[in-house]
């Protein structure tokens, strides 16, 4: 037994909120949602409230003058967590406009502390507060000030058992002048990033008393299912690798196939598992389908595998050819699934979560991704400019989960220099598998070679294949070559003959 | 749906009036039991939409009957000095019973489709339930059968 006292966390049903809050929202806390017109303030109010009341402990919603009550039922109503059958039953609406009207806080704190009393509610949600907190400082003969009045409300309600909800239209520079701030439990601020064309939500946890919300700046999306939050990985304590047996030890042991005919023996016996692997090549060299070798491998093998696709459309992984009809099978089975994320608004944390969620839901131990420029494009502009550290995060919690991830990568075929990534993200990768075009005898041929296996012999071939109906075909060691990677390669003269 | 699209709503708006006023009731217990029935309305109504709100949708249905009645009192001059609803009773008290009864009972249905129009069918049943539990004694209002 502990002298502590036991805060009890409650589950606010919206997905990814409790994670950001440290668990859940503190029972009887007395919160703040906070940001400008627009930012989603009433609908996270909203959803908490369906979320959480309960016929014996109902949810109280009182509206001042901010949104109109009949608009705000009229849109509200469009989300799926708005269930009509509990309205006066577990949810209740109260208008406070006439109070407010009437024009003292005295009047207004009676009402709520008399409904509260009547009722015992569980959560109570006063939206808009901004509108009680301007109304106030225009009463001056109001015997409440402000700061009285909020910290009387919180002490009422919570005194009550309820789990309180202020919402208000706030600027970010507010929160040092205004006391409703410095009463408040927690804080949840939300915005709208705005960069270019491109708008993201975000939400912040300022503060959680008595827990440790996640830091930093949460995506979150609203859907006709209502808001969604996509919790900011941090490495290091988000996913643990799945068991001791995996993961990390898996890591040393075991190897995957890629499926191909003599790549595995180049890599010195298949990918190490967990590792990270860069396909990089230059346009229609054989990228994707060397990913979905090695996705169809895995599912032959036991090993569920998923495809994140940002450049080409799902159904040209399942084409006509063998190998794409047996893909297609695999897909059928639910032993490969393809993710086709919403482009160019996207966070790497909701992309993130979108990999995750469907890699609990097949067992899923193999991911790629095709491709990385694909990716960067789908990415909303403000999280392209970070985002090799983006990457960095989703490679790092990928692999520490147990997953074995490809990613395919187009670079120029440039014959000056070598380059596997335009990202310049290849340091992020454990191994490098490298595709060119090279001229030989007047025609164009694919090579292959292995750059690295990070804490592995490699073989250090280039070799020629080729792409079939059935996939990839390895082909003979080019050793009768140099100057390979010039892309204009020069036979070597064989040994004199003895007759020579 | 216009004032002469309601139909529908209007023999439960009428059944709700008779059940305050009795049968073969004069103008002027139409009228109170007008009164009556949209104070119930509002009573259950102004916590959910508020008193801003029921005002707007009455002030708009009075509008909209006014034209079919157009001894109704002009919306604006009502609105401006005693609310939307102020002179309605003493209006349908100068009626005939038949005309009283017709015109009350549009009143209600277009009152009551304006609310199903902005906040949808099933939470305004579940209000009328609260504010007319007589009316839904033996039927439940539909929008477009009651």
């Amino acid at each position: 037994m502990t002298d502590r006292v036991a805060i009890r966390q409650l589950s606010t049903g919206i997905p990814g909120l409790d994670q950001i809050l440290g668990g859940g929202l503190p029972e009887f806390s007395f919160n703040l949602i906070a940001g400008a017109p627009g930012a989603g303030k009433t609908t996270l109010a909203q959803q908490i409230m369906f979320g959480l009341a309960r016929p014996d402990r109902p949810a109280l919603y009182f509206t001042v003058v901010g949104e109109p009550p009949l608009k705000m039922l009229r849109y509200q109503q469009q989300f799926t967590f708005f269930d009509v059958a509990r309205v006066n039953e577990s949810v209740r609406y109260i208008n406070l406009s006439q109070e407010m009207a009437d024009g003292a806080l005295e009047k207004t704190l009676a009402r709520i502390v008399e409904e509260v009393e009547a009722t015992s509610p569980g959560v109570v949600i006063v939206d808009s507060f901004r509108t009680v907190a301007h109304a106030a400082r225009q009463l001056h003969d109001s015997a409440l000030s402000l700061q009285h009045f909020v910290q009387q409300l919180a002490v009422r309600l919570t005194s009550w058992e309820a789990t309180t909800f202020l919402v208000g239209e706030y600027q970010p520079s507010e929160p040092e002048q205004n006391p409703v701030f410095t009463v408040a439990d927690g804080l949840l601020w939300l915005l709208q990033s705005v960069d270019r064309n491109s708008m993201v939500r975000k939400m912040q946890v300022m503060k959680m008393r008595g827990q440790a919300p996640i830091p930093g700046l949460h995506t979150f999306r609203i859907t006709e299912n209502g808001i969604q939050v996509f919790p900011r990985v941090i490495v290091g304590s988000a996913e643990k690798p799945r068991s001791s047996a995996e993961g990390a030890g898996r890591k040393t042991r075991e190897r995957l196939s890629l499926g191909v005919k003599g790549l595995d023996d180049m890599l010195g016996g298949g990918i190490p598992a967990g590792h990270s692997v860069l396909v990089a090549g230059p346009s229609g060299s054989g990228k994707s389908v060397l990913a979905s070798e090695f996705i169809s491998e895995g599912a032959r093998r036991d090993e569920p595998g998923i495809i994140a696709v940002f450049e080409k459309r799902p159904n040209e992984y399942s084409q006509d050819s063998p190998s794409g009809q047996r893909f297609d099978r695999l897909v059928h089975e639910g032993k490969v699934a393809i993710l086709q994320t919403r482009p160019l608004d996207l966070s790497i944390d909701e992309m993130l979560s979108e990999v995750v969620d469907t890699i609990h839901r097949l067992k899923a131990r193999r991911l790629v991704i095709d491709s990385l420029s694909g990716f960067e494009l789908a990415l909303a502009p403000t999280f392209r400019e970070d985002f090799r550290e983006s990457l960095y995060r989703m490679v790092t919690v990928l692999t520490g989960m147990g997953i074995t991830m490809m990613m395919t990568a187009e670079v120029e075929d440039s014959y000056t220099d070598l380059r596997f990534s335009p990202h310049g993200t290849a340091f992020l990768t454990d191994a490098i598998i490298m595709q060119r075009y090279v001229a030989i005898g007047g025609q164009l041929q694919r090579i292959m070679g292995v750059v690295k296996v990070r804490g592995s012999e490699h073989s250090k071939d280039l070799r020629a294949f080729e792409i079939t109906q059935e996939g990839i075909v390895m082909g003979e060691r080019l050793g009768g070559y140099e100057g390979l990677l010039t892309g204009n390669p020069r036979s070597i003269p064989g040994p004199p003959s003895n007759g020579g | 749906m216009t004032a002469h699209g309601n139909a529908g709503l209007r023999p439960f708006a009428l059944k709700v009036l008779n059940h305050r006023a009795g049968s073969d009731a004069g103008a002027r217990q139409l009228a109170d039991a007008m009164q009556r029935a949209y104070d119930d309305l509002a009573r259950v109504s102004v916590p959910l939409i508020s008193r801003v709100g029921l005002d707007a949708l009455t002030g708009r249905a009075l509008y909209r009957v006014q034209r079919t009645y157009p001894w109704l009192v002009p919306v604006h001059e009502a609105i401006e000095w005693h609310g939307p609803f102020a002179h309605v009773t003493s209006c349908l008290e100068q009626q005939e019973p038949a005309v009283a009864a017709e015109a009350a009972g549009a009143i209600l249905a277009t009152l009551t489709e304006l609310i199903v129009t902005f906040i949808g069918e099933p939470l305004t049943a579940r209000m009328l339930q609260e504010a007319w539990p007589d009316a839904f004694a033996d039927t439940a209002p539909r929008r477009h059968q009651v």
